[in-house]
């Protein structure tokens, strides 16, 4: 027997086991359309795991390679005929390699920020104030509803300013909600990474904190976040006492209750393609409230990109890939976005920050002319938020 | 110089070739490369090297013929037979990187590809110019051009369209000897000198590596008339094929499934839910599966007549025609679905693609359920009848020592019987190592001719060794 115990991974033997080697899995996968070795594939990475488990593999660096160039997109459980979450082998995968001290060492790193800091891009609320960020300030504390935030919202310049906007959307609105003043990262980044104990940490915190406030509704414009509390926050501690929206769910709320009502504006002929997130779509099943919102947006043309839904490819940002590989990530970006500019479509919207930051670098970088909207902007727009 | 010296001379050698970031020996990479998708394959190759076009798979071979080493070339890796691994060690080629559309020709209806695009995505591109490279696959979005020709696949539209052979025309190869030689031309076809294009097609990388493909491309048909014949008897919806067949209609599809799939399928999709649970079949002793295509629906509507008229002839009691595009998609997903509720129940899954004359069709399902009563082991069979090929699926327990020697003898069974009324082991998936036992029995002399010509073609037997041929 190998030496190296893979508790994690044990837990998924079943799994490993039922995989059928199809290769189904490398149809939509959006690292196998860049990397072709089979070691970087769904497929292989489940025969690397397996191998490990049965003791007819070595864990080499290229074990860690392979399991940390994933998005954890979702498109394999997706695509898998054997009905495996390939994503949750990843995963446990993944926590055993961190558990070890096996993983790479720019994921270490980013782990270390997340504990220290409490967000993904080691940032203080002082370094907020100098930037003009904090909301905290601005908003209530207590309410029915309250807004989480989350990292990329709370500290990152473009996926602020949508956040910001949905603020603004709900003020329009006049609806009471306050802030998590003391919010810290879902932790959802460490989740993907591996590192269970943060993951808790942070679960047992935020919970907590949303549990002071007496709110009753959650609402996040997050995917990551919004999986996070919905999905796994509630197998870490348990039901929860307050319902986790996203913020599409409560917008196309108010728009059947007669209470978002959107009118002729200066937007006309906006053809959009709207990019399901991996973390709302496949991993929460939330397709319909973003499409019905851009579609009730007099001037805005929705279209669908060749593979939506649950066929929807990756925007290359999630999974920690931005971080092991952040070449790679602007690579899927843009093979997403080509199909944008091939059907001379205006704008890509989407509805996660994190697809919206990793768009507008591969945008920025590769130099293609297709604007990136977050789905609140576009709200924004059409009800004269400028 | 000792032989682990002279490996390592040799991984120095492949890697002057292909570049350091193109040669592999971690033993990660040779964990991911010691299988397809044979449930026993488990043999890891000595090294993966990832060529970029063909002048360094020419000095691969060079080398590996001069040393002897065994090469295989490799694709999707959908072989469900073995016949992408590396039994005798050795270097298996990743052609993936050579994925070049080089030319869509609308005018000629033809494209030119290299080996490692994938089958969606010449797809993808040949649908801007409204065509289409007909032989669907169900796993074209993995299967790679290059393994299509290889393995001559073909599969739901092979009735009307044929299989990968009937579209290649050209083919650039690098030999065994590293020579890269050009087969056949840019044309319809020639009567010019032996037609070694086809030679290739099904060779399964035993005879050269293919480089480029030349390949035909049809129209993309713009109207479907779908619909599920429910007959009282499986052998009678056979005979209706048979006839069907005869008729000159020329279905696009023409689909059997049998009862006991079609209520596994029904009771499992329900069982496993979410999408799944949109598969259903009507249920009936024999179902067929019929699909019209075309661009006149003029000629579709008459040709509808006559296949309903062909179908009550043998006793169908109702056609259930698709209304919409919506209900010919539910019907091809209950079709496309019967694989995908089998190995969610039972991960290790048999699938056999024995074929028969089409006329012949009713004895090779019967040989195939004759086989399940005498081996106790349930055998679902579905069928692209009118091509006369049958697949048998069958779940098993990989690790029931019992039911594995019954399921060879099951096997063997159908097989032998299939090949005594004068049929073939393999419609469209190929040989690999699962299936060289029954190359013998099957070809009896021819099969002596093909040895002599592998030996041309690679005396040094270093081409995908232990594929096809057992010595």
């Amino acid at each position: 027997m190998s030496e190296i115990s893979f508790k994690n991974l044990i837990q998924a033997k079943e799994s490993l086991d039922t995989c059928f080697k199809c290769s189904f899995c490398k149809g939509n996968c959006p690292v196998s359309e860049q990397i072709f070795w089979e070691s970087f594939s769904p497929r292989g990475k489940m025969l690397i795991l397996r191998s490990l488990l049965r003791d007819q593999g070595i864990l080499t660096e290229k074990v860690r390679d392979s399991l940390y160039t994933c998005t954890m997109c979702s498109n394999c459980d997706n695509t898998c005929i054997a009905g495996i979450k390939v994503t949750d082998v990843l995963a446990a995968g993944r926590r055993d390699l961190y558990e070890l001290g096996k993983a790479p060492e720019s994921v270490n790193s980013l782990i270390r920020t997340i504990k220290d800091s409490g967000n993904v891009f080691d940032l203080s609320k002082e370094d907020l104030d100098i930037l003009g960020f904090n909301p905290d300030k601005e908003f209530p504390k207590s309410a029915d509803l309250l807004f989480f935030k989350g990292c990329y919202a709370n500290y990152h310049s473009i996926p602020h300013k949508s956040t910001m906007r949905s603020f603004n959307i709900l003020q329009k609105l006049k609806v009471d909600f306050a802030i998590l003043g003391d919010e810290e990262c879902c932790g959802s980044p460490a989740y993907l990474l591996g590192d269970m104990d943060t993951t808790r940490r942070f679960c047992e915190y935020n919970v907590s904190k949303i549990e002071e406030t007496g709110a009753c509704r959650v609402v996040t414009a997050c995917p990551g976040c919004y999986r996070a509390l919905k999905q796994i926050y509630p197998k870490l501690v348990g039901k929860l006492n307050f319902e986790v929206l996203h913020i599409t769910e409560l917008l196309a709320e108010y728009i059947d209750a007669g209470r978002l009502v959107f009118k002729k504006n200066g937007i006309d002929k906006l053809h959009v393609l709207y990019h399901d997130p991996c973390e709302l779509g496949r991993h929460c099943g939330i397709y319909e409230a973003p499409r019905k919102i851009i579609e009730s947006i007099p001037g805005v043309h929705l279209e669908e990109f060749e593979k939506n839904r649950d066929e929807a490819k990756c925007c290359g940002g999630g999974g920690g890939l931005t971080i092991s590989n952040p070449n790679l990530a602007s690579q899927i970006a843009q093979l997403r976005l080509n199909e944008a500019i091939e059907r001379s479509i205006q704008a890509v919207v989407t509805a996660c920050p994190a697809c919206q930051l990793n768009f507008t670098i591969s945008k920025d970088k590769y130099n293609m002319k297709v604007k990136i909207l977050d789905i609140s902007q576009l709200v924004g727009d059409s009800i004269g938020l400028h | 110089m000792g032989q682990e010296e002279m490996d390592e001379e040799i991984i120095r050698e492949l890697a002057k070739i292909v570049g350091d970031d193109y040669l592999t020996t971690d033993d990660a990479d040779l964990v991911a490369y010691s299988s397809d998708v044979l449930s026993s394959a488990f043999k890891k190759p000595d090294c993966v090297v990832m060529p970029e076009n063909a002048q360094q798979i020419s000095e691969i071979l060079k080398l590996a013929n001069k040393e002897k080493i065994p090469v295989i070339p490799r694709g999707g890796g959908t072989s469900e037979l073995g016949g992408c691994v590396a039994w005798r060690g050795g270097i298996i080629i990743e052609l993936r990187r050579m994925n070049q559309i080089k030319k869509i020709d609308a005018d000629n209806l033809m494209a030119v590809v290299e080996p490692g695009v994938i089958c969606e995505k010449l797809n993808y591109e040949a649908k801007r110019v409204d065509l289409v490279f007909p032989p669907t696959v169900p796993t074209e979005s993995v299967a790679t051009l290059g393994g299509m020709v290889a393995s001559n696949s073909s599969g739901l539209r092979s009735a009307k369209y044929g299989a990968t052979t009937d579209y290649v025309i050209a083919l650039e190869v690098v030999l065994a000897d590293g020579r890269i030689v050009r087969f056949g031309k840019p044309v319809y076809k020639t009567s010019s000198g032996y037609d070694l294009v086809h030679l290739f097609v099904g060779s399964e990388g035993t005879l050269g590596i293919v480089t480029e493909i030349t390949l035909k491309l049809k129209p993309i048909p713009k109207y479907f008339a779908t619909a599920y014949g429910l007959f009282d008897s499986l052998e009678e919806s056979a005979r209706a094929v048979a006839e069907i067949v005869k008729s000159g209609i020329n279905p696009a599809g023409l689909e059997i499934v049998d009862l006991p799939t079609q209520k596994a399928t029904n009771k499992l999709a329900k069982k496993y839910g979410g999408k799944l649970s949109e598969a259903s079949f009507p249920e009936a002793e024999g179902l067929l599966l019929f699909e019209l295509d075309g661009r006149d629906p003029a000629q579709i509507e008459a040709d509808k007549i006559v296949l309903q008229e062909i179908a009550e002839k043998h006793g169908c009691k109702e056609i259930i025609w698709a209304k919409n595009e919506e209900e010919r998609e539910k019907m091809w997903f209950a079709r496309k679905s019967v694989l995908v509720t089998l190995v969610r129940d039972k991960p290790t899954i048999l699938i056999g693609d024995c074929i028969l004359p089409p006329s012949q069709l009713p004895d090779l399902i019967r040989i195939m359920q004759d086989a399940g009563k005498k081996y106790g082991i349930k055998v679902y069979i579905i069928a692209h009848a009118a091509d006369g090929n049958a697949h048998y699926l069958i779940p098993y327990n990989i690790n029931d020592e019992d039911e594995l020697k019954r399921l060879e003898a099951l096997e063997d069974e159908i097989v032998h019987k299939t090949i005594e009324l004068g049929g073939s082991v393999s419609g469209e998936h190929g040989i690999g190592q699962h299936r060289m036992k029954y190359m013998k029995p099957e070809h009896g002399e021819s099969y002596e001719v093909m040895l002599a010509i592998k030996q041309l073609f690679d005396p040094n037997n270093i081409l995908s060794p232990g594929t096809i041929f057992g010595e």
